[in-house]
């Protein structure tokens, strides 16, 4: 014990200076110090031996004091069992919190046992403050009945002055727990966590927020009743007082949980719904990863600030540990919808999130149902790619997935049978095809809606890791560009096989045949992209290949010299393609015996067929295309886009021959083939919608003309393919549509730039000559006749130019120029070109066909 | 007051000024912290962890204060925080006495492994009984073993606060403790 405590100040001075010189020595020199410096004066040296006794445990001991009375101050329970807190006796203690301790009780009357929970606030708080604020919360919480929240029933103080609630007893454990032990599915989680807001929309109806909402916070009972404790006792037990500074009403909301806190509550702003809205997404972030958004151990209030009001949560589907099983299951479910649900709902600012608990608890159930959620980070985006995932990219995927794997399958055949090298190579092309797949797996994606089209460009990014094997990275150039054909990309296509082409003429002569196939690939694809003069060229280039390699009756010649004979058709130089076509076709034999490709034979009868078509020979055309058409049908089993060709050019010609509804049928059944081929957006979808158009048009249903062309002019706009005829036939027909329906300005500009447009193909393309021949008699029919003139005078000259081998053509532009000079009061000239038009449109197109009814029409005024 | 001060640094600075009522003021936010914060340093996983009263209290200010806080206040703080904190376990302490001769069982439900040995320390109301001897004569040391040992503040933040060199701080203390735990545990 202390000694009497008053001692002599100059003796007290001189204690402390023989004390800090007698510590700075050590051992003997110590003790002589000791000695000399007390000599006399036991008192003294008595109490120097002592201090310096002391001076090794002092530290330790005064420390550890102030420490074990401080845990004890911590960790002190104020009630006990048995204690009697108003008309409840305690039962036993519950759980420790933040504010105090919860205790089991039970109500002592003999009236009725009723088991409740008794929440006794901690030493330190206001007691009277909390008390006041009770009374006046207390008639608000009692109005709140709801089977998921538990209900505030009364409070007061205990005997020992502190202030304590009653609440309604809720036998379970936390709902992360919950949730842990039953290992519960995303799916019961997410019902679980939709209850949870229901309770909470039904709250913030009667104008109560929780402001602490936690896992703590939400018992689950045995049989799965989840309810959510201390509603509204938050606002009791904190500072709402607005003559409190903010510094101070962010101490006392050390009450609630840092880590669930929203942005404003931080900032000491007014706490609303959203608070909770805000909460209950972190909730939701915690049920489905295990763990909270923000880690806020050690940090101090700035810096808690900092992270909640700035820093964005990283997404649940990111977060879940690998060593976590339970979890590992949830993230292929979690990542894409609920990850945006739940960064919805923990949006910083309050505008931004869900407007209410019951809109969150929408969304879920939206998620759950498996239709598009309101929360996306971009939503045109997200809902065309829902779109496709839902319908279309099974269907695009596959077609790619197979076409790659024929491809594949088709050279692994070939291979077969060859040197060992190129089984090499094959299953080099093998491996890295996996390693394709793997990418394309949607599961390894991490959340992203991954498209065939993205597949193939990571795949092209990858393609470098094979520069130094210029053979495979050859052959899978060759698959990957037919995939991007397939999806109606031939930009990407034609750059890889402009690449692979490269590559194999730095080869040398090595591979003939794949150099060969290079060619008639990028010929083809040039072909398809209106670049004919390259086209032609290399569609030769392919062919003498393919003879020097193969002789001249094989297949692989029959199918560049198909390639070829197409690009000369194209091109409008029909004489010569009917060369080559005629060619092909007297191999039609070996195509069937020898070909691969199962497509080769009909791939010419609808060419040829087209051609004779286009020269106006409709019978044999039709004969060709009908052929083309029953074989397609019965070897392609259902949904082709060749097939959906064929079916399109041959209805083309049988509406030419006047049989309007049989073409009608059969272009809408090309029509709905290629939407279930290739999705909303596909040129050769856009060409076939506009035949339709046609056919409708000539049959007098000019509304829904009307609609599917503009419906196929949009879809060329947004395929970057305006600038090419086929687009060009879809704008001259929606013109004329306009013009029989009185816009004659709109039709006059559409005209206008069908010319322009088409003069930008190769001189004298079909199309330009179309394009004349439709504006020159516009105008002449619109009464501008001094206009049409030179226009129509320019189809002629086009028209004779190019369509010798079709006279009825020539003779439909004569008509028109006929008319046009008619009107301009030159019959000399006229009356001849009128009268010789029809005569030959009879001949050569029938009675039935558009054009010489129309050339009638003209000689008739 | 101005208004728009924190009302903690008001609060400080009519402590440091001997304003014993801004000191009971604060005392519920200090424990406040206090409890809030052993609460988490208890929930922590790092095991073998040894609560020290006084980075509770350098904690609490942190919260309290903010680290924006000039560092005059926040010395000021500490020192009262100190006193309060002294206060606070002292009273703690004798409740518990008078419930314990009162016969009530309490009941200690601290979990956390704990590195001190109950046998060497002294009860807090022994301490307090010691400072309070001590500072009869010589209210610097007792001040100086306060802010230390119940305030968490450094050598230097004590030097600053009462004007001394810090070296003198050194000394102080090591004088003072040596004394108190001669007068309570010295033969």
């Amino acid at each position: 014990m202390a000694s009497d405590g008053c001692m002599d100040p100059n003796r007290w001075l001189r204690m402390q200076e023989l004390f800090h010189q007698a510590s700075e020595l050590g051992g003997e020199a110590r003790g002589a110090f000791v000695d000399q410096a007390c000599a006399g004066d036991d008192e003294l040296r008595g109490m120097l031996e002592g201090l310096l006794e002391s001076d090794s445990h002092a530290e330790d001991f005064v420390k550890g004091s102030v420490q074990e009375a401080a845990h004890d101050v911590m960790d002190h329970d104020a009630v006990n069992s048995g204690d009697r807190i108003g008309p409840y006796q305690v039962v036993r203690k519950l759980a420790s919190g933040g504010m105090g301790s919860v205790y089991l009780a039970e109500r002592a009357d003999d009236q009725y046992r009723q088991r409740v929970a008794i929440k006794v606030i901690r030493y330190g708080l206001n007691r009277q403050d909390i008390l006041a604020r009770f009374r006046a919360e207390r008639q608000i919480l009692a109005n709140l009945t709801h089977a998921n929240v538990a209900r505030l029933l009364d409070g007061g103080i205990t005997a020992g002055g502190l202030p304590y609630l009653v609440m309604e007893f809720v036998d379970g454990v936390s709902i992360d727990e919950y949730c842990r032990s039953r290992q519960a599915t995303v799916r019961e989680r997410l019902q679980l966590f939709r209850t949870v807001c229901d309770a909470v929309q039904t709250a913030h109806n009667n104008l109560i927020v929780h402001r602490d909402i936690k896992p703590a916070n939400i018992l689950v009972s045995s049989d799965g009743v989840p309810k959510l404790l201390d509603f509204g006792i938050a606002k009791i037990l904190t500072v709402d007082d607005t003559a409190t500074p903010v510094a101070l009403t962010r101490a006392a909301d050390r009450l609630m949980t840092p880590e669930y806190a929203s942005p404003e509550q931080v900032r000491g702003e007014p706490v609303t719904t959203a608070t909770d809205v805000y909460a209950l997404g972190v909730l939701l972030y915690e049920l489905l990863t295990g763990r909270v958004p923000f880690r806020l151990d050690k940090t101090t209030p700035a810096e808690i600030e900092r992270v909640i009001c700035q820093q964005s949560p990283a997404k649940p589907s990111t977060v879940l540990s690998a060593t976590d099983i339970h979890f590992e299951v949830f993230r292929k479910q979690i990542a894409g919808d609920l990850d945006n649900i739940v960064t919805m709902a923990m949006r910083k600012e309050v505008s931004r999130r869900y407007p209410s608990a019951a809109q969150l608890s929408e969304d879920v159930r939206r998620y759950l149902e498996g239709f598009p959620v309101a929360a996306a980070p971009d939503s045109w985006s997200y809902r065309s790619s829902k779109f496709v995932r839902r319908h279309k990219v099974g269907v695009a995927f596959a077609a790619a997935v197979s076409v790659l794997i024929v491809g594949f399958g088709v050279g692994m055949g070939a291979l077969a049978a060859r040197a060992a090298r190129e089984r090499d190579t094959a299953e080099k092309v093998l491996s890295f095809m996996v390693s394709l797949f793997q990418v394309v797996d949607p599961e390894n994606a991490r959340g992203r809606e991954v498209t065939a089209r993205e597949v193939l460009d990571r795949s092209t990014a990858k393609l470098h890791e094979l520069d130094g094997e210029p053979v495979v990275q050859a052959r899978l150039l060759e698959n990957m560009g037919s995939v991007y054909e397939n999806l109606g990309l031939y930009d990407q296509s034609e750059s890889l096989l402009d690449r692979e082409l490269s590559v194999r003429r730095k080869m040398g002569s090595s591979d003939l045949n794949g150099l060969a196939k290079n060619l008639k690939d990028l010929a083809e694809l040039r072909r398809r992209k209106q670049n004919y003069a390259s086209a032609e060229a290399l569609s030769r280039e392919s062919l003498a290949l393919y003879q020097q390699i193969y002789g001249p009756r094989a297949f692989r010649v029959a199918e560049a010299l198909n390639t070829l004979a197409l690009t000369l058709h194209q091109k409008g130089d029909y004489a010569e393609a009917e060369k080559y076509y005629r060619q092909v076709l007297d191999m039609r034999d070996v195509l069937r015996r020898d070909s691969t490709d199962p497509h080769l034979e009909t791939a010419l009868l609808s060419n040829f067929g087209q051609l004779m078509a286009d020269r106006g020979k409709l019978e044999d055309a039709a004969r060709y295309l009908g052929e083309c058409v029953e074989i397609r049908r019965q070897t392609l089993g259902g949904d082709h886009p060749r097939l959906a060709l064929a079916i399109a050019k041959y209805a083309n010609v049988l509406r030419d021959q006047g049989k309007l509804a049989e073409a009608e049928a059969l272009l809408r059944e090309a029509v709905a083939m290629r939407e279930r081929l290739h999705g909303a957006q596909h040129p050769d979808l856009a060409t076939t919608l506009t035949s339709l158009a046609r056919t409708l048009a000539d049959r007098g249903k000019t509304a829904e003309a009307e609609q599917l062309v503009r419906r196929s002019i949009e879809m060329h706009t947004r395929l970057n393919r305006l600038i090419t005829p086929e687009a060009m036939t879809g704008v001259r027909l929606l013109a004329e549509l306009l013009h029989n329906g009185g816009d004659d300005a709109v039709a006059e500009a559409l005209y206008r730039e069908s010319v322009e447009t088409t003069r930008k193909l190769t001189p004298n393309h079909p199309a330009l000559a179309a394009s004349l021949l439709s504006l020159g008699g516009f105008l002449n029919d619109i009464g501008r006749p001094l206009e049409a003139e030179p226009v129509l005078r320019e189809a002629v000259a086009i028209h004779q130019a190019i369509y010798q081998p079709a006279p009825w053509r020539i003779a439909a532009a004569n008509a028109e120029l006929g008319a046009c000079l008619l009107a301009l009061g030159g019959t000399t000239e006229a009356r001849p070109l009128l009268d010789g038009s029809v005569r030959t449109l009879m001949e050569q197109r029938g009675s039935a066909a558009a054009e010489t009814k129309r050339v009638q029409q003209l000689a008739s005024r | 007051m101005a208004d728009s001060q924190p009302a903690i640094t008001v609060l400080l600075r009519r402590g440091s000024q001997g304003d014993q009522s801004a000191i009971s003021e604060l005392m519920p936010y200090v424990y406040d912290e206090l409890r809030s914060l052993a609460g988490h340093y208890l929930k922590s996983e790092r095991s073998g962890h040894t609560l020290q009263a006084t980075s509770l209290v350098h904690e609490a200010y942190l919260r309290l204060a903010g680290a924006d806080v000039e560092w005059v206040n926040r010395v000021h703080f500490f020192s009262v925080a100190a006193n309060a904190m002294r206060r606070i376990l002292v009273d703690h302490a004798k409740t518990r006495n008078r419930e314990k001769r009162g016969g009530g069982i309490a009941k200690i439900t601290f979990d956390e492994a704990v590195e001190v040995s109950s046998d060497s320390n002294a009860p807090i109301t022994e301490i307090d009984d010691a400072l309070n001897d001590l500072a009869k004569f010589d209210e610097r040391k007792s001040r100086i073993v306060e802010m230390v040992y119940f305030g968490g503040m450094t050598h230097d933040e004590v030097a600053g606060s009462l004007g001394l060199s810090v070296m003198t701080v050194h000394r102080e203390l090591k004088f003072a403790r040596a004394w108190i735990h001669q007068q309570l545990r010295g033969l």
